[in-house]
């Protein structure tokens, strides 16, 4: 199994998939100091935190995870890349597993930057206009914690957008689906529909309620790892023509 | 007997009504270069695809080294180098990273990367990435993958697809060298009778999902019907003196030719002709065309 998963990192190198990590983090930093510095921000570190904390949640998570987990699997989907690797003799639920674990991995490695890039962006605008620089203390362990509870909560949508991306040859298709998912989870905020929504638990684990946000985090997290093993046995079934 | 390294036994597919490979029963030795024959759409690819795990069979058995691929296919494919269809490589990637995915997915030592790379001679190139590789590259890259952990079989599907006559001559090569330089079975498929007559010590032909013949190419031709050619000094008459027994009798020429005819029957045929009158003065049984001999099993000469 470590070598499936060593296989799969050394397949990255050089790949978009990287680059669409780096981009969340750019643009929460590179936001981040212009809404400082235009004066419009809201003027303390724990409200300005929080607030990068819902647009990654809002937007870039989720277009994230379809991005990320879209071009994981077009690694695979030139033409005969998986009758080659199917045909190696690796098991197969290790070769599924290992697919969901760097997408999970590349979530939480996403969500450590994009945690990075909102202190940065915090301080570099203080640096840049002093006299907007922010009020009291960074709130560094209160984000971190928030990002872990998001990341645990985009599992499931994460290993949805995983499962199109990896049974479709279609690079467009789990794009579109991440895209529609994400705009209606913007509708679907205030209705029931959106306590389980799986596009909206990262949202959810925001909500006033703490009631909301743990069952953000039971179905995310929870139905994630279901979703995971639920993909492998899947996939490990079906026919690769 | 040699041992088998491929055996299956009354192997089938179906695709709706469509019979892709129908009770397939192919046994291929260890040591040979078996050429697997047969027109676009065959049967040849399903079987290839049944035997490296990647589609279920809907009937028979399979065994790959001894290994039923049912219910020991790690051990069986651990065994098996294979490229289906074209060499799928990662082209973000160089060649020797190339190398080392395979290496950690199959657990071969990563030492393997060298001398796989020495024998396709791709050492110098190794650092490039495979996106800036020639197609010929790719392939050759393909077969050194397909040969780490020194398999006991490579299955090489088309291998030379799409490459230009000096490709199609190095890759024929190397897979004619692979026996006796790395004790390597070989499985090569192709729609082309001329390469495999080239490489393969041993043919299998399929038509419409089913095996036609398997054998070496010797008795390919020596099963096949052989023609008599005859010179003679009269064909016209000799032709109508022959046509109640030999009704095919063509005249060419200074001679007549008969389609089918054996040596017993030869020697009739010339008895017939001398106490008839006739100067025969040759007389000789040739092989048919191995192309003739293909078209005619597949139909296509029809």
């Amino acid at each position: 199994m470590i070598g499936v998963l060593l296989a799969d990192l050394i397949k990255l190198r050089g790949s978009l998939v990287l680059l669409v990590m780096a981009v969340p983090p750019v643009m929460m930093a590179v936001l981040g100091v212009l809404v400082i510095i235009s004066g419009n921000g809201a003027g303390d570190w724990p409200r300005t935190t929080l607030s990068g904390t819902a647009i990654w949640a809002y937007f870039l998570l989720p277009m994230t995870a379809t991005g990320l987990t879209a071009l994981l699997a077009q690694l695979e989907h030139s033409t005969g890349v998986w009758s080659h690797i199917l045909a190696t003799g690796t098991p197969r639920w290790q070769i599924f597993l290992s697919k969901g674990l760097i997408a999970f991995g590349l979530m939480g490695a996403t969500s450590l930057l994009v945690g990075v890039a909102i202190f940065t962006s915090g301080h570099v605008g203080g640096l840049v206009m002093p006299a907007e620089a922010l009020e009291g203390v960074p709130p560094y362990g209160q984000v971190a914690y928030i990002l872990m509870k998001m990341w645990v909560a985009s599992l499931l949508v994460t290993a949805f957008q995983l499962a199109i991306a990896l049974r479709f040859a279609s690079f467009a298709l789990p794009v579109s689906v991440g895209i529609g998912g994400t705009f209606v989870a913007v509708a679907a905020t205030s209705s029931q529909w959106g306590l389980v929504f799986p596009w909206l638990m990262p949202v959810n684990v925001l909500a006033s309620e703490p009631e909301r946000g743990l069952l953000a985090m039971a179905i995310g997290g929870i139905g994630g790892l279901v979703a995971l093993a639920a993909i492998i046995i899947w996939l490990s079934r079906r026919d690769w023509d | 007997m040699t041992d088998a390294i491929i055996e299956t036994e009354h192997l089938s597919r179906h695709y709706g009504e469509l019979n892709a490979v129908d009770d397939l029963s192919l046994r291929v030795e260890c040591g040979q270069i078996f050429g697997f024959l047969g027109p676009n759409g065959a049967g040849k690819t399903t079987t290839i695809r049944m035997l490296l795990g990647l589609i279920r069979r809907d009937c028979g058995t399979i065994r790959i080294a001894g290994h039923d691929l049912a219910s020991s296919r790690r051990e069986a494919l651990a065994r098996v180098g294979s490229i289906v269809e074209t060499p799928a490589l990662y082209l973000n990637l160089t060649g020797r990273q190339n190398l080392a995915v395979t290496c950690h997915m199959r657990g071969v030592d990563k030492s393997e990367i060298d001398r796989v790379l020495d024998i396709v001679d791709l050492t110098k190139d190794a650092n490039r990435k495979a996106s800036e590789y020639s197609l010929g590259m790719r392939q050759r890259l393909g077969i050194a993958r397909a040969l780490l952990g020194q398999p006991e079989l490579l299955v090489l599907d088309e291998p030379t697809n799409g490459l230009d006559p000096a490709g199609i001559r190095e890759i024929r090569q190397l897979i004619a060298d692979a026996p006796a330089r790395f004790g390597t079975t070989i499985l090569v498929s192709s729609h082309m009778l001329s390469e495999v007559e080239q490489m393969a010590s041993h043919v299998g032909v399929m038509n419409q999902g089913r095996l036609l013949f398997q054998g070496t190419l010797t008795d390919l031709i020596r099963t096949a019907p052989h023609r008599l050619e005859i010179r003679i000094d009269n064909p016209s008459r000799a032709r109508t003196a022959l046509v109640k027994n030999w009704p095919n009798a063509e005249i060419t020429g200074a001679g007549l030719v008969l389609p089918g005819v054996n040596e017993a029957e030869a020697a009739a045929i010339n008895r017939q002709l001398v106490e008839a009158g006739f100067a025969v003065t040759g007389l000789a049984i040739k092989p048919p065309a191995l192309e003739d001999i293909f078209l005619s099993l597949t139909g296509e000469n029809k």
